[in-house]
């Protein structure tokens, strides 16, 4: 579905170099802190900017008009204009994609109780943030991009959109999803996979399933430490009472340690004793 | 394309209220100097900012990124531009001629060759303007467009100054040249005109394509 290889830019103060993959079927989370070079690696999937490497979405290296009748996208810092109302986009959306279903649209604008002839400039950002989901998703897209489609929006809300998102997948099992989201909790409940990636490089990619049941956060004062066999142990970090370890064979410390406390792995911790772990 | 003509039409129908103000002070202008040709000019030119207006709405609160993920190309998206152009400068100059017309008859008089050829004179001219202002929009922006703009008139200026001293120098009589393209008639100057307009605003298109093709988002 999309291929991206070694992907390269180069900005000033900060280069990336990222490859990832996103399988048919698959919903496949990008994590990273604030510039870490997420949206650019979304930007250059899109071609909204110029790169080295390789990308390929639907097996093409260049998207043209008929390949992007067949992408849904979400962009956390872009949107239509905010002079157009959602009543004016309808007819825009309708001759820009063939596959547009206003029926589905104007169902989900009024679930999510958006008004449609307010200025979109009006809007709040939990509402500009549903209005960029629903568009993503009323033109049967084989392939949803979504940069921070959750950012701004309320625990229900969020709640909602992912719903929508475990419907747009349950609809057509070839269809995939490429979505970043700094709650990680969001991408826990609904990726098949992820990447993390730190100063613009992948530094992890790992199956949601296995990062919930084989990785954890041991928690060993320093004597523990100094006897506890680390060639399970990904990262670790100092801490007022000894040390946090990451390991990614948790069944081995369950076992072979009973007496150290082993709290279950979730990408938050992960992401944290990655970036900041020894 | 059309999805793209609708949103600036959308867009542009918010400032309806602006374009009943221009008809107005058009028409109130037009009496006050019984300059009929006047209104033609001011009509068709003030549409024509619409189309420079359509791109910074466009560029509004980092509209691009977005807008460049919908299905249509760069190359779509520039033609787009002078399309709407075209259609908002022709509708605006018919609307501006027919109450041009319409004023005239009202005040009595006749609609004289001379007046026809002023009427006329405005769609080449608008032409240039347009083949002007869309690429210089499209590289600089709104803010900077607007100096870049000026400066574009200055080295226009400067350009046609130097043709001048050039041929003074080189000491070639252009008077011949200029008699006999007066000789050719008003209907056939405009033609010419009009043709030049067409093949200035046909580069102006690839400029503004390969603009676009280097932008990024």
């Amino acid at each position: 579905m999309l291929k991206v290889e070694h992907l390269k830019k180069q900005y000033a103060s900060f280069s990336l170099d990222c490859s990832l993959e996103v399988k048919p079927g698959y919903v496949t989370g990008l994590i990273g802190q604030n510039g870490a070079g997420k949206s650019t690696t979304f930007k250059a999937i899109l071609g909204l900017i110029h790169y080295q490497g390789l990308v390929e979405v639907f097996g093409k290296s260049v998207l043209n008009e008929e390949d992007k009748q067949l992408l849904g996208v979400v962009l956390s810092d872009s949107g239509f204009s905010g002079y157009l109302t959602i009543s004016d986009i309808i007819p825009i959306l309708k001759h820009l994609y063939k596959s547009f279903n206003q029926t589905f649209f104007l169902r989900m604008v009024s679930q999510f109780e958006l008004p449609k002839n307010k200025k979109i400039k009006e809007f709040s950002t939990g509402m500009k943030a549903k209005l960029k989901v629903i568009v993503a998703m009323s033109h049967q897209a084989k392939l949803l991009i979504l940069d921070e489609p959750t950012a701004g929006l309320d625990v229900i809300a969020r709640d909602e959109l992912l719903d929508m998102m475990r419907d747009y997948m349950a609809e057509d099992d070839q269809r995939s999803i490429l979505i970043s989201s700094h709650i990680s909790s969001d991408l826990e409940t609904i990726c098949d996979d992820f990447y993390m990636i730190h100063n613009g490089r992948v530094m992890m990619h790992e199956d949601t399933d296995v990062l919930l049941s084989d990785y954890a956060l041991l928690k060993v004062d320093f004597k523990q430490f100094e006897q506890l066999d680390k060639d399970y142990i990904l990262k670790y970090k100092k801490e007022s009472y000894g040390y946090s370890c990451l390991t990614n064979q948790k069944q081995y410390y369950t076992e072979n340690y009973p007496d150290i406390v082993i709290e279950n792995g979730h990408i938050d911790d992960v992401m944290t004793m990655m970036i900041r772990g020894e | 394309m059309l999805g793209l003509l609708i949103k600036d039409f959308k867009l542009m129908w918010m400032q309806k209220s602006f374009f009943i103000i221009i008809i107005v002070v058009g028409c109130l202008l037009t009496m006050g100097y019984n300059d009929f040709t006047f209104m033609v000019g001011f009509i068709t030119f003030i549409l024509s900012l619409f189309t420079v207006s359509s791109i910074s709405y466009d560029e509004f609160d980092n509209g691009y990124p977005f807008l460049f993920t919908l299905p249509f190309s760069r190359k779509t998206y520039v033609i787009e531009k002078y399309v709407f152009g075209l259609i908002l400068g022709l509708t605006g100059w018919l609307v501006s001629v027919l109450i041009s017309c319409i004023m005239i008859i009202m005040n009595g008089e006749k609609i004289t060759l001379d007046i026809m050829i002023g009427g006329l004179v405005i769609l080449p001219m608008f032409l240039y303007i347009q083949s002007l202002m869309i690429p210089i929009h499209l590289r600089f922006g709104g803010e900077k467009g607007r100096y870049a703009l000026i400066a574009s008139f200055g080295i226009i200026f400067v350009i046609g100054f130097g043709i001048i001293k050039v041929i003074e120098l080189l000491q070639v009589n252009m008077v011949p040249m200029i008699s006999s393209i007066l000789s050719m008639g008003p209907a056939a100057l405009i033609l010419i005109l009009l043709v030049v307009g067409l093949l200035i605003m046909l580069i102006s298109l690839k400029i503004s394509l390969s603009i676009m093709n280097k932008k990024e988002f």
